[in-house]
């Protein structure tokens, strides 16, 4: 029979201790090798841009007229609104006399210069065409904007005489 | 003093176990060299044993230094197989010389490789749980890594999309100035709609002019070509043409306002 060890209480406070402390260290040791490189600092820099996106779609909601302001060069807008103009005539069944669109010099006040783009055009058709025409415009994207309309009653049709503006961001 | 010895024992029960009586035969081999000596030796003990050679269990050692043309002086140490019950080292009187002889494995060896493998198999126990969290570790980086960059992406994509929502908000903020005098064209189109709708039954407007905010019609006639109360309408104090009259309306809400005061 092998006779019983005596063990010192010293000797349990000492492995006890050195167990304690190796402990500590693995899990400190783990914890370093859990965590992925720089992770504090990437973290604060997504919580930065999150919450800069929660604002900006906060700010985004609540300003509601989002697009009204083309983003294309103002000459390619110009050429865009001579194309899809009589495509728009066409489908109200008003008939096109004139359409023209001229990029204008863009203002320079402001931390967002516009480019306007001016838009011309003369149309005839029945009252109901002109003015599916017209509201069709009043809901299109970039928002349309009128200087001078003058509608003028003939025979059997309405004549409409436009002159407004579209509005480009600027390019700097 | 008896509590002390049972201190140092650790146990009332605590016995030491006695080793098995040994014999001991001491005898000399012809010189030859030491491998053939021990051949010799081994011989000579099992040819010279007290009892049986299958009831004893012998050791044989050599008891005096070798050396070239003497002959070997060797030891044979016997015990009885039935008095064996494990490994043990005793001290043996040999012609004077206290000779240490152990039968089977020596007892302080059998404990030290007892712990050795004891703390062997707790120190592969330790280690096969550090490899573990080691691996778990790591794969908990991964993991983390993955989903870090994943958001990360995503972030940068939401990043994007509000640096556009931002600059668009900048051109709808620019666009309440930019346009100056002119008007969004659902202004004018209400104002047609007002028109319409309050035109007078028996009036004849023949074109309706919009400039910047201001209404006016034309009409055959000088009757008043509105009924509505909610703005006001002003005729032009000459015709334009002979029976045609131009006359201007008031915006919306400038009754109220004191547009005209």
């Amino acid at each position: 029979m092998k006779p019983p060890v005596a063990v010192q209480p010293k000797e349990i406070i000492l492995a006890v201790s050195i167990g304690v402390l190796a402990a500590v260290v693995l899990g400190s040791a783990l914890s370093r090798l859990g965590t992925p490189e720089g992770f504090s600092g990437r973290l604060d820099v997504l919580s930065t841009q999150v919450a800069r996106i929660k604002k900006s779609a906060g700010l985004a909601q609540r300003s509601g007229a989002l697009g009204a302001v083309c983003e294309r060069h103002a000459s390619d807008q110009a050429s865009l609104l001579t194309k899809i103009l009589p495509a728009m005539a066409t489908q109200y069944g008003v008939q096109l006399s004139s359409a023209e669109a001229t990029p204008e010099e863009p203002n320079s006040g402001g931390a967002a210069p516009l480019a306007p783009v001016h838009l011309q055009f003369g149309a005839s058709g029945s009252y109901e065409g002109v003015m599916g025409l017209l509201d069709s415009l009043s809901r299109s994207k970039p928002q349309v904007f009128v200087d001078t309309l003058d509608l003028t009653s003939k025979t059997s049709s309405v004549e409409v005489k436009f002159s407004g503006r579209v509005f480009c961001a600027a390019r700097t | 003093m008896a509590d002390a010895a049972q201190e140092l024992t650790g146990s009332p029960e605590f016995e030491p176990p006695r080793p098995p009586q040994v014999f001991v035969r001491a005898f000399t081999v012809p010189s030859g060299l030491p491998w053939e000596q021990m051949r010799a030796a081994q011989l000579e003990a099992r040819h010279g044993s007290p009892l049986p050679i299958g009831e004893v269990m012998h050791r044989v050692r050599r008891v005096g230094p070798w050396s070239l043309g003497r002959a070997g002086r060797f030891a044979a140490f016997y015990i009885r197989a039935r008095d064996y019950e494990g490994p043990f080292e005793t001290i043996v009187d040999v012609n004077g010389a206290l000779t240490p002889i152990a039968f089977g494995a020596p007892v302080r060896k059998l404990r030290q490789a007892g712990d050795l493998l004891g703390a062997a198999g707790v120190s592969m126990a330790v280690a096969g749980l550090v490899v573990v969290a080691v691996s778990v570790g790591l794969k908990s980086r991964s993991a983390a890594e993955d989903h870090l960059t994943h958001a990360e992406r995503l972030a940068a994509r939401q990043s994007h999309a509000a640096d556009r929502l931002q600059h668009q908000r900048d051109l709808t903020m620019a666009l309440t100035v930019a346009p100056g005098a002119s008007h969004p064209l659902s202004a004018a189109l209400s104002d047609l709609a007002w028109a319409s709708a309050a035109k007078a039954p028996d009036s004849r407007i023949f074109a309706i002019h919009w400039d910047r905010g201001l209404l006016a019609v034309e009409t055959r006639g000088e009757g008043a070509p509105f009924v509505a109360s909610d703005r006001l309408v002003q005729r032009s104090a000459r015709p334009l043409r002979p029976g045609v009259w131009l006359w201007g309306v008031t915006p919306a809400g400038a009754v109220n306002s004191g547009f005209l005061k």
